[in-house]
């Protein structure tokens, strides 16, 4: 009798084990050199450009079908770049966030960089751990926007660039 | 058959004429973009339009600076710790507005930075330079009422970038 | 031909007003800027007539008050000795605990910064788990039965302006050893009520001075109250203090923990309704009672909170009298009146404690 309880015993924690953890496949999906142009005069304290993302997970994830949907999101690396060149001069910190047209999903702000690196044309991102962005992956398109605080009017354009790395499950 | 061709040009011209001009009036949505005033005067929000939606921006505090540090204020009451370097100048308290109709912008929601509490939020404007905002919890009979109003600003000019 | 020409001419206005009107302007949205001068903020006027300012009725770092709570109050063992009434011999109880529910709401009816308004309603029990030595002593039978509080309650936040403001509360309790079965009737109300002037001067500081007519210290009274509600700049330490009513200092730990150390006068006037020979006599039990505690506030879950005491209780008065008709007698603290109570009971002093569940207002 003991025999055949251990038996089952081992059986159903085959089966819980088996059935544990995340299904899915997991990808990663690269967003390169995306563009923040904010147009002069500047004048000191926060400005915003946006970038405008069609998401399309066919040309970043292998194993995408025709009914492949994105279950999780995760923001792991947020780098902005001076494109200038001038070491982020007059800026002192950085806000990224994601908002999109759904009414159903409200802005999130993903990663954050203040004060920024002195001296410095390219920036890493203090990611937000908390931050629940799955939904945004669920829609056609969504704004990326990156508020640069300026600690001084600047009576000129800047260019900013932005890498952003997410991992992704789906199915 | 001429007169016809004119008249259906004629009409043409009317109806595009028409919905020239309707296109050119302010989205009534619109109308709440501006630089606004809570009545306690401890904050002023800029109110702006990314896609759909409204978001109003902290662009000035009548304490700027961290009484401990020295420091300009920053978001230390974020229930997420990670976001606790956000500079509260620049800071979003306003989100996800949607405009309803009837002078009324709903689904949003407003951020409390002295204790790090999101509220949801409805805006109705009394009057054109004057917004009723709702901060409630789940239903609106549980919240409180304050009136916001509208200011006027001038612009400044700065440096160039890279040159000080 | 001159008519087809003329077509042709009004076509071409027509796709030219076509082409220039905003149904074909595309707002290019990857690249919006937003400028903004933080200095040009700080030096502008408003649109059209100034915001009128209304001092708010909270602080920076205060605690936030309960729309909804429900509780639960645990006294540990105690001894009641009790006088004998009208010549019958006196008794002991002995309380092994004491327990009950509180709950409670107060809701905005309107809320806005020139005007708050609040009604409200709560219901507490006390139900003392214990049996009395001498059942021939009706009085301390009485305990045997539980004490409930049923009542309404109102609080409107008046400004004068940007720093004064006045405060009014009212509320009127049933309060006795009735069963829901058989209620008391309405004749035996007791209305409490306050009325307070006061000052914030600034953001972090709240004081105001006023006259109460309350039950606190166990029969009715009229007493001068004094709040002080204060937060330092650091928002780690403050006073939450309406004298006598409570008194606490506050330690923030952040805006979602909080612990408190002070006290709280808690009382109340219960008629013996329950037992029919009780009732035609018109016996009224007076308690009071100074908790002194610590109490820990925090937050589980966005608005709602949690609020947990631990403390020790001393007993304040604990006497009967005779009411005819619920016609009170206002003793002044034996000033205006100097008439003996029916019975003048003792009991000794246990620690306290009590758990409530919050939803906490905005």
């Amino acid at each position: 009798m003991r025999k055949i309880l251990n038996a089952l015993f081992l059986v159903m924690l085959i089966f819980l084990s088996g059935c544990s953890g995340e299904g899915g496949e997991k990808g990663t999906i690269l967003l390169r050199n995306i563009e923040f142009d904010f147009s002069g005069p500047l004048d000191a304290g926060s400005n915003t450009a946006q970038y405008e993302w069609s998401i399309n997970p066919k040309d970043h994830l292998r194993m995408w079908g025709e009914n492949s949907e994105i279950k999780t999101a995760k923001l792991v690396s947020a780098t902005v770049n001076d494109a200038d060149e001038y070491e982020f001069d007059g800026v002192n910190s950085l806000v990224l966030s994601l908002s999109s047209d759904n009414a159903d999903l409200s802005m999130a702000e993903i990663a954050v960089l203040n004060p920024i690196k002195p001296k410095s044309n390219k920036q890493e991102l203090n990611l937000a751990q908390e931050a629940e962005i799955d939904e945004y992956f669920q829609e056609s398109m969504m704004y990326i926007l990156l508020d640069a605080g300026l600690a001084e009017a600047i009576d000129d354009d800047m260019k900013l660039t932005a890498d952003l790395t997410f991992e992704v499950t789906y199915d | 058959m001429i007169k016809k061709a004119t008249i259906l040009s004629l009409f043409s011209i009317l109806i595009l004429g028409i919905s020239s001009f309707t296109f050119q009036t302010k989205d009534g949505g619109d109308r709440l973009i501006g630089v606004w005033e809570p009545s306690n005067g401890r904050a002023r929000v800029k109110i702006n339009k990314i896609g759909s939606k409204y978001f109003g921006k902290i662009v000035w505090l009548k304490e700027p600076k961290d009484p401990v540090s020295g420091k300009p204020k920053t978001d230390k009451n974020n229930p997420d710790e990670s976001m606790r370097n956000v500079p509260l100048r620049g800071y979003r308290m306003l989100k996800d507005f949607i405009y309803k109709g009837d002078d009324v912008w709903e689904e949003g929601t407003i951020y409390d930075p002295l204790n790090g509490s999101t509220y949801n939020c409805t805006i109705k404007m009394t009057n054109k330079n004057t917004l009723d905002i709702r901060g409630y919890i789940g239903v609106s009979a549980l919240g409180r009422t304050d009136v916001w109003k509208r200011l006027k600003i001038k612009k400044k000019k700065g440096r160039k970038r890279g040159r000080k | 031909m001159r008519n087809m020409k003329n077509v042709r001419t009004l076509s071409a206005l027509a796709i030219l007003l076509f082409l220039g009107s905003p149904l074909y302007s595309q707002t290019d949205t990857t690249d919006y800027e937003d400028e903004e001068d933080y200095s040009m903020y700080d030096d502008i006027d408003f649109a059209d007539e100034a915001a009128k300012r209304y001092a708010s009725p909270k602080i920076i770092g205060i605690s936030p008050s309960k729309l909804i709570y429900l509780g639960y109050d645990y006294q540990g063992p105690y001894e009641m000795q009790f006088d004998g009434l009208d010549s019958t011999a006196g008794d002991t109880f002995t309380a092994n605990s004491t327990t009950g529910i509180r709950l409670g709401c107060s809701i905005p009816v309107i809320s806005r910064n020139s005007i708050v308004w609040q009604m409200g309603f709560n219901y507490w029990e006390t139900h003392f788990n214990g049996t009395p030595s001498n059942l021939n002593n009706e009085a301390s039978q009485s305990h045997q039965n539980t004490f409930r509080t049923t009542g309404i309650n109102t609080t409107l936040f008046k400004p004068l302006g940007e720093e004064q403001f006045i405060l009014f509360q009212g509320s009127a309790d049933l309060n006795g050893d009735y069963t829901f079965s058989d209620l008391m009737p309405l004749k035996y109300l007791k209305y409490s009520a306050a009325a307070l002037w006061g000052k914030r001067p600034n953001d972090r500081t709240q004081w105001g001075i006023g006259l109460a007519r309350t039950y606190r210290v166990g029969e009715l009274n009229y007493i001068p109250i004094v709040m002080y509600n204060w937060t330092d700049v650091e928002n780690k330490w403050g006073t939450e203090i309406l004298f006598p009513a409570r008194a606490n200092v506050r330690r923030t730990i952040n805006p979602r923990n909080m612990v408190f150390a002070g006290f709280e006068l808690q009382g109340q006037s219960y008629r013996l309704y329950n037992d029919v020979n009780l009732r035609s006599q018109d016996l009224e039990i007076r308690r009071g009672e100074i908790r002194l505690r610590m109490e820990y506030q925090f937050s589980i879950k966005d608005f709602l909170w949690i609020s947990a005491q631990a403390g020790y209780r001393i007993n304040y008065r604990y006497t009967t009298d005779y009411l005819p008709d619920g016609k009170e007698i206002y003793r002044a603290f034996g000033l205006l009146k100097d008439d003996p109570y029916v019975m003048d009971n003792n009991i000794t002093n246990p620690w306290y404690m009590n758990v409530s569940l919050n939803l906490v207002s905005p």
